[in-house]
């Protein structure tokens, strides 16, 4: 029988057999650069000498080894009971509902709220940001698939709000002298360990947004107010049920302790206890929809003594809006609330 | 055609000198299938999902891969109507209740009650020291329930309340119970369906307690056995109609052939008694070593060039 017919046929295998066979054999430029670094008397290594490391065993052996876990509370990750373990643990307690009285709301005008609208309109549809949007789901219909939609990403919206939202607040507020003190520094990491009941604990949080202030008797700057995001998709239980609500005020709790907590080490030292001045650090939680403000007082960095004891004052969790998406190709935002902006402006106030 | 063929190749052959290093002309070739032994069903390997369990416990949902009613190993199908449906990650339950054997009971907490797709009752989230796990939750089990696990048999019967686990010995006659160990130590594994429920009936020598299970069979098992007591949660499981087809789909069932008729008054109605009261012991099983022999050569007296695996 003749071959010829049969190997006519299109086969990929075999033309990659042959693509292979011809280029596979590489001639290797000389580009002169190890005479170059001979010259100069730099050490040269083989490539595969370097990389070819045989894989570091995970155990006793490790150098970085102990046998004593550390109990880490990473930004992706929120305490299982929430505010109410986060108070146990940062020895804490909330003396009233609501802010601290010295955070005074203002009515502000319509037309600084007409801006907020075209902010809040500006971050969540027009930004020019085209990325894939996490899967949506409907546990009515679990097995009907929607269709994969593509637009701005949480982060985005939530970075977007805020730096705009901030940018009003800077060249509306009046206040030429507490403006020049302020800054913005995005994308701080804060990390407090320390001992509790013999356990050892962490807490690694960011302040993607911190708003710092000069503080005048000691001519320094300090955290003054942080904003986190808050982000569904990152933000998770180990047990990947939905995050509560409870949950979400704890997670600023523990923010706003670790901005304190830090920030204390820094100033104090690191054996400092009791605060010879409390430090007081102004939380701001969002999503891009919802805003949970809170007002935390380091006074003491003792959390097994229950002598002297931190405050916490918070809001609960209030909407921006109600809505806010494309209705038959026109935008629109729905049931918009003032109240969120008026916060935002009382802690920019707020010396 | 292939006759032809054959006693061409064997004239050609009887022609040359069997020592001339020539190449063969293949004759043609003879697709044999392969024998391959398929594993039984029901005996207590699911051909439904594979799960990635992790070596050490966790409450993190484990990722499953779907069978479709296939053999992992050989690959060939063995039960019909399995495939398609909704993934659902698989949530890890602690079989074992363990408490302590002297002393108060450990107290445990439960965080939240969750709807599981890989199995008919729900599963309830439960914090006890500072760990995590997960149960079978039972009918009215809500989120904040304290519940308690020991394994202390004292010789007043205790007072348990819903979602307790104690042993078969320390429970009173007529309480509820589920998920009940068949070997001591061995993890819960009698009554695990949504709804059911077995009854302490008596004791019975030798420390053994006589439970009937939901299928009314009578089972006399060690007293130092855990359960949980209670009913398993999603009671109207078993009268929830799964309402059309395609839900049945969604289910990861196949399409049935509709041959499959109830039965009706006219087949008749058997009365049997029934089966007495079965003691559970764990058997010795012996040596279960098997031997495998091998052939070197093939059965029939094929030639081996003909062989076309």
């Amino acid at each position: 029988m003749k071959r010829t017919p049969v190997l006519l046929r299109q086969h990929i295998g075999r033309y990659a057999v042959a693509h292979w066979r011809v280029q596979g054999k590489k001639k290797i430029i000389e580009t002169g650069a190890e005479q170059i670094l001979k010259k100069k008397n730099i050490p040269i290594y083989e490539a595969t000498d370097l990389v070819r490391h045989p894989p570091v065993a995970f155990d006793e052996t490790h150098p970085d080894w102990h046998d004593k876990p550390i109990l880490s509370c990473k930004d992706d990750n929120v305490l299982l009971e929430g505010l109410s373990q986060a108070k146990i643990l940062t020895n804490t307690v909330e003396l009233k509902e609501g802010l601290p009285d010295s955070i005074a709301l203002k009515d502000i005008p319509k037309q600084i709220n007409n801006r907020v609208q075209n902010i809040i309109l500006g971050s969540w549809l027009f930004d020019a940001e085209q990325k894939k949007l996490p899967i949506v789901k409907d546990p009515e219909r679990p097995a009907w698939n929607f269709p994969r939609t593509y637009g701005v990403t949480r982060n985005r919206v939530c970075k977007l709000l805020t730096a705009r939202l901030l940018q009003l607040i800077e060249t509306t507020c009046g206040r030429n002298d507490l403006v020049s003190d302020r800054y913005l520094i995005n994308d701080l990491l804060f990390s407090y360990p320390f001992e509790r009941q013999s356990d050892l604990i962490q807490f690694q949080l960011s302040g993607d947004t911190v708003v710092t202030t000069i503080n005048s008797s000691v001519k320094k700057s300090h955290p003054h107010t942080i904003f986190t995001r808050f982000n569904r998709e990152e933000v998770k239980n180990l047990y990947e049920e939905e995050v509560t609500v409870p949950q979400i005020y704890g997670r600023s709790l523990l923010k706003a302790f670790t901005v304190c907590a830090s920030y204390a080490k820094n100033q104090y030292g690191d054996e400092v206890k009791l605060l010879p001045k409390p430090v007081t650090v102004q939380a701001v939680q969002t999503d891009g929809c919802f805003f949970h403000f809170g007002v935390f007082q380091l006074n003491t960095l003792d959390l097994e003594n229950g002598d002297v004891k931190n405050v916490w004052y918070q809001t609960p969790l209030l909407n921006l809006f109600e809505r806010c998406c494309y209705d038959l190709g026109r935008p629109t935002l729905e049931g918009y609330n003032s109240e969120v902006v008026k916060h935002l402006y009382a802690f920019y106030h707020s010396v | 055609m292939s006759c032809l063929t054959r006693s061409f190749q064997t004239l050609v052959l009887s022609t040359i000198p069997v020592n001339i290093s020539s190449p063969k002309i293949l004759g043609t070739v003879r697709y044999m299938a392969k024998y391959v032994e398929k594993p039984e069903i029901g005996r207590g390997k699911s051909f439904r999902r594979i799960v990635h369990f992790p070596e050490e416990y966790t409450v993190k949902p484990l990722g499953v891969t779907n069978l479709a009613g296939r053999d992992p190993n050989s690959g060939r199908v063995v039960v019909k109507g399995i495939g398609g449906g909704i993934k659902h990650k698989y949530h890890w339950i602690e079989w074992k209740r363990e408490g302590p054997s002297e002393g108060a009971p450990q107290i445990e907490r439960v965080m939240k009650v969750i709807k599981d797709g890989c199995r008919t009752a729900f599963v309830a989230l439960v914090a006890y020291n500072d760990k995590l796990k997960y149960i079978l939750a039972t009918e009215n089990m809500k989120a904040g329930d304290i519940i308690r696990t020991s394994s202390y048999i004292p010789r007043i019967p205790v007072r348990p309340n819903e979602g307790d686990a104690y042993p078969l010995g320390a429970l009173p006659i007529g309480t509820q119970v589920n998920c009940i160990e068949k070997y001591p130590g061995f993890g819960g594994t009698l009554v695990h369906a949504a709804g059911t429920y077995a009854t302490i009936l008596r004791k019975a020598p030798d420390d053994h307690i006589v439970v009937m299970m939901p299928s009314k069979r009578e089972f006399s098992l060690p007293a130092i056995c855990m359960c949980t007591v209670g009913r398993i949660s999603n009671v109207e499981h078993s009268s929830t109609p799964i309402g059309s087809a395609q839900r049945n789909r969604e289910l990861g069932n196949r399409p049935r052939s509709g041959l499959w008729q109830r039965k009706k008054g006219i087949h008749g109605r058997k009365i049997r008694r029934p089966p007495p009261v079965q003691t559970i012991a764990r058997k010795d099983k012996g040596n279960t070593e098997i031997v495998t022999f091998s052939c070197d050569r093939p059965l029939i007296p094929t030639k081996f060039h003909q062989f076309h695996y």
